[in-house]
């Protein structure tokens, strides 16, 4: 299918909701007070654009997003490749992993706080565990699903440990790797926007508590309207990455 | 090269108990001969390949090589040929970049064989848009490029429909002719057998011995012609009554 079409195809049920809503305004049939007109949310959202409050808020959010996802990654991708290398590791951390993997991270929130302060040092650190435990076990599967096979052919061919590491090993995970990136993204979003909605000074997630708070009906909106664009736009972007990376994957 | 192997034997454990799979095999290789071994399913074709290739340890006997210098084995399987990583180019040369080979010497001379396997213009493709029969042109070339001095085949054309396995038969015929190298060839089809084959042994069924040997001495090269030839056709049943045999004492003893 064309890309092109692939857009199309997924626009018409927004596209008609926004309509069906502003007709129903323009009516009379919805009460603006509980649902602002989509014209109304534009002429707003361009407003808020104006005064740099908009920017300011999405931008706090997509870099607390950014540098927890980040941290998380990386250290998950150490540590699953340090498990999946060593058995022995593997098998004395996979326990502590798969409780922390369960564990409800916003549940974890207070207690981030009262060990790391209240600052923004604890929203970071969790959002920095949400990708990380995602990350750390699907590079760990990544590794311990790699074909034996591969690496028969590849030493039969002369490759040696190096050369199996690189050319086998690198590439036969990176398919499970980037299923674990893409959803430590979706999760490190999610758990930004809550973490904003429980205690941030700014971001996203903290305007619409405060439009709440106020009343402020069609702040609320916009919030989340951004917030649901913020996580298709991700998943966009890393969905380009993965084709770009992993083009072998069908 | 040639390989000289007595009394070679090989199990593994399955289920808590032992299966045997090759009992007291002996077999021996003539320099630049296509060998085929033929055997019902099952009879631990592909473990005597693994052995061969020096890929798996024999629990009795041992496998000798003999004359060059006993190293540039390479062997061509019947499926996961290809990494699915690599481009078709990149799956080519694989070998000679595993030899040393600069990029820009592997690639040129890959891709003269692709040509000549017919596989071009989809150099760049990566395997999961291949057909089978173009992934295992891609293997062999692989295989060829490494100029081994034995080749070891695991039914590499086992999947194929029977218009690409006859092509695919014709091509490497060809191309060994050129410059024939010891091939150790398996597969589970008789007439494939014969038709490739210098020489054919006939494998029992589990735990698999050498039960019989037909020497073809149709001239080269051979064509799909030669399958109709009334020798061809005696060669044939002669081998059948053999695995028929087989079968049917699998089928007593279960």
């Amino acid at each position: 299918m064309k890309m092109s079409k692939q857009v199309a195809l997924g626009l018409w049920l927004p596209l008609l909701t926004v309509t069906g809503w502003e007709v129903c305004s323009g009516f009379g049939i919805l009460d603006p007070l509980f649902f602002p007109a989509p014209s109304r949310l534009a002429a707003s959202a361009w407003r808020l654009t104006g005064t740099g409050e908009l920017g300011r808020q999405a931008g706090a959010t997509v870099t607390r997003m950014g540098i927890g996802f980040f941290c998380g990654a990386v250290a998950g991708l150490l540590l699953g490749a340090l498990m999946g290398a060593s058995r022995r590791v593997g098998r004395s951390l996979e326990p502590s992993l798969s409780a922390l993997y369960s564990a409800p991270k916003l549940s974890l929130l207070p207690m981030v706080m009262l060990l790391a302060g209240v600052g923004e040092s604890s929203r970071l650190l969790l959002v920095a565990a949400a990708a990380f435990v995602l990350v750390a076990f699907h590079a760990l599967d990544g590794i311990r699903g790699v074909d034996r096979s591969w690496v028969e052919l590849a030493s039969h061919h002369g490759a040696g440990r190096w050369m199996i590491l690189r050319k086998v090993f690198l590439p036969a995970c990176m398919p499970q790797l980037f299923t674990g990136l893409r959803l430590a993204a979706g999760r490190a979003l999610v758990v930004t926007i809550s973490i904003e909605l429980i205690n941030a000074p700014d971001g996203l997630g903290s305007m619409i508590l405060m439009s709440w708070q106020t009343f402020a009906t069609e702040k609320l909106y916009i919030g989340v309207i951004l917030t649901a664009a913020l996580g298709a736009i991700l998943h966009a972007v890393m969905r380009r990455i993965e084709l770009k990376l992993v083009p072998w994957r069908n | 090269m040639r390989l000289s192997c007595t009394g070679l034997g090989a199990g593994f454990e399955s289920n808590g108990g032992r299966v045997l799979a090759l009992r007291q095999l002996n077999l021996r290789t003539r320099e630049r001969e296509f060998l085929s071994i033929v055997g019902p399913s099952g009879c631990g074709k592909t473990t005597l390949l693994r052995i061969l290739a020096g890929l798996l340890k024999p629990s009795d006997g041992e496998v000798e090589r003999i004359g060059g210098d006993g190293e540039c084995v390479r062997m061509v399987r019947q499926e996961n040929s290809l990494f699915p990583w690599m481009t078709v180019l990149e799956n080519a040369a694989f070998g000679l970049e595993m030899e040393g080979f600069g990029k820009a010497e592997r690639e040129a001379r890959a891709l003269a064989l692709l040509a000549k396997f017919g596989v071009t213009g989809r150099e760049r493709a990566y395997p999961h848009e291949l057909s089978l029969g173009m992934k295992q042109r891609v293997a062999l070339c692989r295989c060829f490029l490494s100029n081994p001095e034995l080749m070891l085949m695991d039914e590499p054309f086992a999947a194929l429909d029977a218009q690409s396995r006859a092509s695919l038969q014709q091509e490497l015929l060809a191309l060994w002719q050129e410059a024939p190298k010891s091939v150790v060839f398996v597969t589970h089809d008789v007439e494939e057998a014969i038709l490739m084959s210098d020489r054919v042994l006939v494998l029992s069924a589990q735990p698999g011995t050498v039960i019989g040997e037909f020497g073809v001495g149709f001239s080269r090269p051979r064509t799909q012609e030669t399958t109709v030839d009334p020798e061809f056709i005696q060669i044939k049943r002669d081998i059948w009554r053999l695995l028929g045999m087989e079968t049917r004492d699998v089928a007593h003893a279960v």
